[in-house]
């Protein structure tokens, strides 16, 4: 009688512990995955790192030249010290210092070319050079990203991420973020033919900045359009595009400037997906320098066109205002932009 | 010799001819001849020299006390009008003795004394004056409304007819010409760098 009693126990016991398992290791799995899920990088973390994160890099901009039919491509590679102060914002104190061309001599001609642009237009690389998420909300709308897993950047651990947009028009980044601060230590653009059209990489990283001088800039932000055009003096034939052609973009920032050398203003607007961007540059009282073509002196309207795989420029002229629209090559839907602002600028003068 | 002039028959012509030329004076031959004519030139020149003097008016004219009667007048008169007759024919209250010393006893009182109302006539002249010139003016706006809409009709009616067409038309044809270098501009610099 004992013996049964105990093997009724021992039966029930087994019963019990299999019912466990059943019930604990689902659970279990689905922990370990969230944890995993949470230390993956994201839009998000990448978002926050931007508004809170301070840090000091060493980092190579490669800036590649897409072959043309007579030139082949080439690549000029910089070093570069970036140091960030996070602000809370999207756009934070920054400082972006020339260190010099790769491979080039101290001191050479090139040397100095590089020294003056990067002087000059230090914070349009910082700003518009590399992978940035500039508005989380419509990034998220725009993008995807997909892990590729573990890797070693900078002597720091990483994960590579690819950042996938939901159009096929527009660049495919991929980045490898650190996992201590979600910044990126790494980005490479390419087009949908998988073509690298930039790049930067940091070589030394440290989560943290010393005191710097903030990179100086020529250009003012203002509020919008209409702020923009009083700074400048109210000009006739400027013009607030409409977009239609790029509906998913939404106005960044609006920017004004002023050459000290003739005293013409410039217009900037520049508008992002969330991650990629394209501006609208008016200058007012600038002439036309497509006056003397065939089409433009019988009256007939011309934009001139220069695309190639990195980047669009689209100029034309009207009513004394000179318009560039530009973005990033792959967009082709900017030749129905420019065309949209040609004819807001004709019906407006 | 020249008739003598007797006022019981009139002025005679030759007198009335001298009086009435340019050249009538107190010398003339026909003054000295004729008494009348001889009075009326003295009578002239004396009135011409007196007129030549513009009159000094009297301070009493000048008193805040005087101006502040005629305004009160003025304001009371307005005030308690009910027809287009006006009380400002009513005399005024003159500092009367001061006057007369200056302008003298029947001038001061003529001046003083009420002119001739216009008659019940002439005001319904008026009236009828200004009820027409309303009228014309009310005629006109009318007319001015049916031209307002007759030109707005019309204009819809050429937007209606023309307008399609005229967008379809105006609508230029915009080229693209393709540039064999990156046009100068600060993406460029940001997409090339320093090499272009």
């Amino acid at each position: 009688m004992r013996l049964v009693c105990n093997s009724v126990i021992r039966s029930a016991l087994r019963a019990l512990a299999v019912v466990a398992a059943a019930t604990v290791a689902p659970v279990a799995v689905a922990v370990a995955q969230a944890d995993q899920a949470a230390a993956l990088p994201s839009l998000q973390s990448i978002d926050q790192a931007q508004r809170s994160q301070d840090y000091t890099a060493i980092q190579v901009r490669r800036f590649v030249t897409p072959a043309t039919p007579g030139a082949p491509a080439s690549v000029t590679s910089v070093r570069e010290r970036l140091e960030v102060a996070a602000n809370g914002s999207a756009k934070p104190t920054f400082a972006l210092t020339f260190l010099g061309v790769e491979g080039e001599p101290a001191g050479s001609p090139l040397q100095l070319k590089w020294q003056q642009t990067y002087a000059r237009h230090g914070a349009q690389f910082f700003a518009h050079g590399s992978f940035r998420v500039r508005d989380l909300q419509v990034a998220s709308a725009n993008y995807t990203t997909h892990d590729f897993g573990p890797v070693t950047r900078a002597g720091r651990t990483a994960r590579r991420l690819v950042v996938f947009p939901t159009s096929v028009d527009k660049s495919i980044w991929l980045v490898e973020i650190d996992d201590a601060t979600a910044v990126s230590l790494y980005a490479a653009e390419f087009d949908s033919h998988l073509n690298l059209l930039a790049e930067v990489e940091a070589v030394s990283f440290t989560d943290a900045v010393g005191t710097f001088m903030p990179q100086a800039s020529t250009a003012a932000a203002v509020t919008d359009f209409v702020a923009g055009k009083s700074a400048m003096g109210d000009p006739v034939g400027l013009v607030e595009p409409i977009l239609a052609a790029t509906s998913e973009y939404s106005l960044d920032r609006v920017e004004v400037q002023n050459d000290p050398l003739n005293g013409s203003w410039k217009m900037t607007l520049t508008y992002t997906d969330g991650v990629d961007q394209f501006v609208v540059v008016q200058s007012p009282g600038t002439p036309d320098a497509f006056a003397a073509l065939p089409g433009k002196a019988n009256g007939g309207a011309v934009i001139g066109r220069f695309r190639d795989a990195a980047m669009s420029a689209l100029v034309f002229w009207e009513g004394g205002v000179s318009f560039q629209v530009a973005g990033r090559g792959s967009l082709r839907r900017l030749d129905d932009l420019a065309k949209s602002v040609y004819l807001q600028a004709l019906s407006s003068n | 010799m020249n008739r003598p002039h007797d006022p019981a028959h009139g002025t005679p012509p030759e007198c009335r001819a001298f009086r009435a030329s340019l050249e009538a004076t107190a010398e003339a031959p026909h003054a000295r001849a004729c008494a009348a004519c001889a009075a009326a030139m003295a009578l002239r020149q004396g009135l011409t020299s007196a007129l030549r003097r513009a009159p000094t008016p009297p301070p009493a004219l000048a008193s805040r006390e005087f101006l502040a009667g005629v305004h009160e007048r003025i304001v009371a008169g307005i005030e308690a009008a009910s027809s287009l007759a006006p009380k400002i024919a009513e005399p005024i209250e003159t500092p009367a003795a001061p006057l007369r010393a200056a302008l003298g006893d029947q001038l001061a009182r003529a001046l003083a004394t009420p002119p001739t109302s216009p008659g019940e006539g002439r005001w319904q002249d008026v009236r009828r004056a200004v009820i027409d010139d309303i009228a014309s003016r009310r005629a006109a706006r009318t007319r001015i409304a049916v031209w307002v809409g007759l030109a707005g009709a019309a204009a819809a009616a050429m937007f209606l007819v023309v307008g399609p067409g005229s967008d379809r038309v105006a609508v230029p044809t915009i080229v693209f010409a393709d540039l064999s270098s990156a046009p100068s501009g600060d993406f460029t610099v940001v997409r090339r760098g320093a090499d272009r």
